[in-house]
């Protein structure tokens, strides 16, 4: 796979999706997906369709954040995807216990997933900016696996915290605000006391996540990954 | 070389009401070589204009072709009869476009029809347009004089012609090798528009397919949304308009959600005139017709009253004459070949049978037109894209609707295919248009 096709692939892709709109058009989307994505949370392309619309600085402040990290600038050059294509995930499923690969291939799995269900970027109008945002949603899976967060609600809003503090994206900071009030009762002791301030205390202390090169990192043991990212995985007390 | 016969006649075939007129010419180029050519003259909209012109390059002579020779022969029934056989054995390119549509005809109906009666129905029609004494023009002679000048016109510019063939070479076996080329102003590139890209028409079919495919579990909310729920009165006024009386038998071609078939079984029941009535749902979309399905059983409706029917406008798999109202509502935009669709149906209408056509059409006055666009341009794929993900669809839908023909030209392109009283009517100043026009 060289550098070459995967950064056409990009391109190509941008292209057929992208569709051009202006800011009354922006404005009203903006409002609309907002509202929509409250009304009925599964709604993926309303959440996608926010973060687009109103993320234009924010994806400025990712792509600056980027390009000052040697391993963010290697990523912008060669924009790799992660979907069931450029990934191996047979390949990585057979690696050992610990590594990012095979605790990934476990999270797919545990929780029936697929990285193919991440929507296009459409109305981002610079294929750079609209890349940084494509990767940002392809990550975040991984942001689940190295985090050790589940897909239920609880985990979600905790990644949103940390996405929202480290990328600024106005839609993060809207779930991660909004998003616990659909909160199961035991759920929300356990995210008062524990996964709250686990979650801010880790996207404050740790680096910029969208930097980490994970198409090189496959073998590297999860704990040497968080040494480096700087990130304590949260562990619960007994009772 | 040296032109062996020149003459005109007419064909017996009418390109809507008007005969279309045949000039053959035949020359020899060599000793092997015999060019034989053949052009028909349509005298329909818009005026004189070429609707086939075929060259016969017959390279073994010796063969004993299936081709009538003589020239002698012209006003004989029989050798008309012989003329069309030969002429349906030739591969016309229309059937390039039509391959799309014939794997259609595999979902059959009782009312389909054979090949074999599809070509004795056209032999009937030319027997019967042969032998009506109205068939002779009086202006007869004006045409013989303007075909004489479009042969002195084609033999002026060989070249042209002889590139012309050469793009549209189809060999057709080690006998002969025809070429055919159609000219008919609206099929002139193979091209058509699709919102405002321009696509291949074999194309566009499959491309509107996907579209609808895709809208179809949410349409009607869209429509309502859309239309702030005046799509309703539309139909209703169509309805009103088409004013079915005992037994009418009703096509609603691409009315797959059943909108205007349920309208026609609540006015047949209002009247208690439904025992005699039936309408048949036709669209191209199998999804669109589940859905009506589907509506059509949560309304609790007798289902001997509706039948469903999945096929394409172009090419409808129902005999002659089977029907005596014909509608389709906002489904005409959506259609490569619009002259087809109205071609089709009135085939299918029977004699004093009416056409309708509801349709978004082109608004007149300038403010409410600019309201219009903004409102369509702006916020309809905006509403679209938030209540079903779909840009592109009403993105597509809105561009469509500008390129559809005006109020006028629509009126003229049903005139042309036949239909007699044809008029249109405004609703909600021009943003749609019921079209209407009788088979007369």
């Amino acid at each position: 796979m060289s550098t070459t096709t995967t950064s056409n692939t990009f391109e190509n892709d941008f292209h057929k999706n992208h569709i051009q709109i202006n800011n009354f058009q922006r404005g009203l989307l903006t409002v609309g997906s907002a509202f929509m994505s409250i009304v009925d949370p599964y709604r993926a392309d309303m959440i996608a369709c926010l973060g687009e619309t109103a993320g234009t600085s924010a994806i400025m402040y990712m792509m600056r954040k980027m390009e000052s990290s040697e391993e963010g600038a290697e990523i912008l050059r060669q924009k790799p995807r992660i979907n069931s294509q450029t990934v191996d995930l047979d390949k990585l499923k057979k690696y050992p216990e610990g590594t990012l690969g095979r605790t990934y291939t476990r999270f797919l799995e545990d929780n029936n997933v697929t990285p193919d269900s991440r929507l296009p970027v459409q109305f981002i109008d610079d294929v750079n900016a609209a890349y940084v945002l494509q990767r940002y949603r392809e990550a975040h899976d991984l942001f689940h696996a190295i985090l050790g967060m589940p897909t239920n609600m609880l985990g979600e809003v905790t990644v949103k915290w940390i996405e929202a503090i480290q990328t600024k994206l106005p839609m993060c900071i809207g779930a991660a605000i909004f998003g616990p009030v659909r909160l199961k009762l035991k759920h929300r002791n356990l995210y008062k006391n524990y996964y709250l301030p686990w979650a801010l205390e880790t996207a404050h202390n740790s680096k910029f996540l969208l930097n980490t090169f994970f198409e090189k990192r496959w073998e590297q043991p999860l704990n040497e990954l968080h040494k480096e990212l700087n990130i304590k995985p949260l562990v619960l007390p007994n009772t | 070389m040296a032109i062996v016969e020149n003459h005109i006649a007419d064909t017996g075939v009418r390109h809507g009401a008007k005969p279309v007129k045949e000039i053959r010419g035949c020359c020899v180029l060599g000793s092997r070589i015999t060019l034989q050519v053949s052009i028909k003259v349509g005298l329909g909209y818009p005026g004189p204009h070429l609707t086939s012109c075929v060259t016969f390059l017959n390279l073994f002579p010796d063969t004993k072709m299936d081709r009538p020779s003589t020239s002698t022969r012209y006003g004989d029934p029989d050798y008309e009869k012989q003329l069309l056989k030969w002429y349906d054995e030739i591969e016309d390119d229309d059937n390039e476009i039509d391959n799309v549509e014939e794997s259609e005809h595999d979902s059959c109906s009782e009312l389909e029809i054979s090949d074999d009666e599809y070509e004795e129905r056209e032999l009937y029609q030319s027997e019967q347009a042969v032998s009506d004494p109205e068939y002779q023009d009086n202006d007869s002679e004006q045409v013989l004089e303007k075909s004489k000048e479009l042969i002195d016109e084609k033999e002026s510019t060989p070249e042209e012609k002889s590139e012309n063939d050469q793009s549209r070479t189809k060999a057709k076996g080690p006998k002969s090798c025809i070429t055919t080329t159609h000219s008919n102003p609206e099929d002139s590139d193979k091209e058509t528009h699709f919102g405002f890209q321009t696509v291949k028409e074999s194309e566009k079919g499959q491309k509107v397919y996907s579209v609808f495919e895709n809208v179809a579990s949410s349409y009607d909310k869209m429509n309502d949304l859309m239309s702030m729920g005046i799509h309703r009165v539309w139909k209703d006024i169509l309805m009103c308009r088409l004013g079915p009386t005992e037994n009418t038998k009703l096509l609603d071609m691409a009315g797959g959600t059943g909108d205007v078939a349920f309208r026609f079984v609540n006015y047949t029941k209002n009247d208690n005139i439904e025992k005699s009535c039936h309408v048949t749902v036709c669209d191209i979309n199998a999804d669109m017709l589940d859905v009506g399905k589907s509506r059509s059983k949560a309304l609790g409706h007798d289902p001997a009253l509706i039948s469903w029917q999945q096929a394409d406008a172009e090419n409808l798999p129902f005999k002659d004459n089977s029907f005596n109202a014909y509608t389709i509502a906002f489904g005409m935009r959506n259609c490569t070949r619009i002259d087809k669709v109205i071609r089709e149906a009135y085939r299918v209408l029977e004699p004093g049978g009416r056409f309708m056509c509801l349709e978004f059409s082109h608004v007149e006055n300038d403010a409410f037109r600019w309201l219009y666009d903004q409102y369509s341009f702006q916020i309809i794929p905006v509403m679209g894209h938030l209540l079903t993900g779909q840009w592109q669809a009403y993105q597509y839908l809105v561009e469509s609707i500008r390129q559809f023909p005006d109020q006028e030209t629509l009126k003229e392109m049903i005139e042309q295919e036949g239909f007699r009283e044809v008029s249109y009517e405004n609703l909600s100043l021009g943003i749609v248009a019921i079209h209407s026009g009788f088979k007369l």
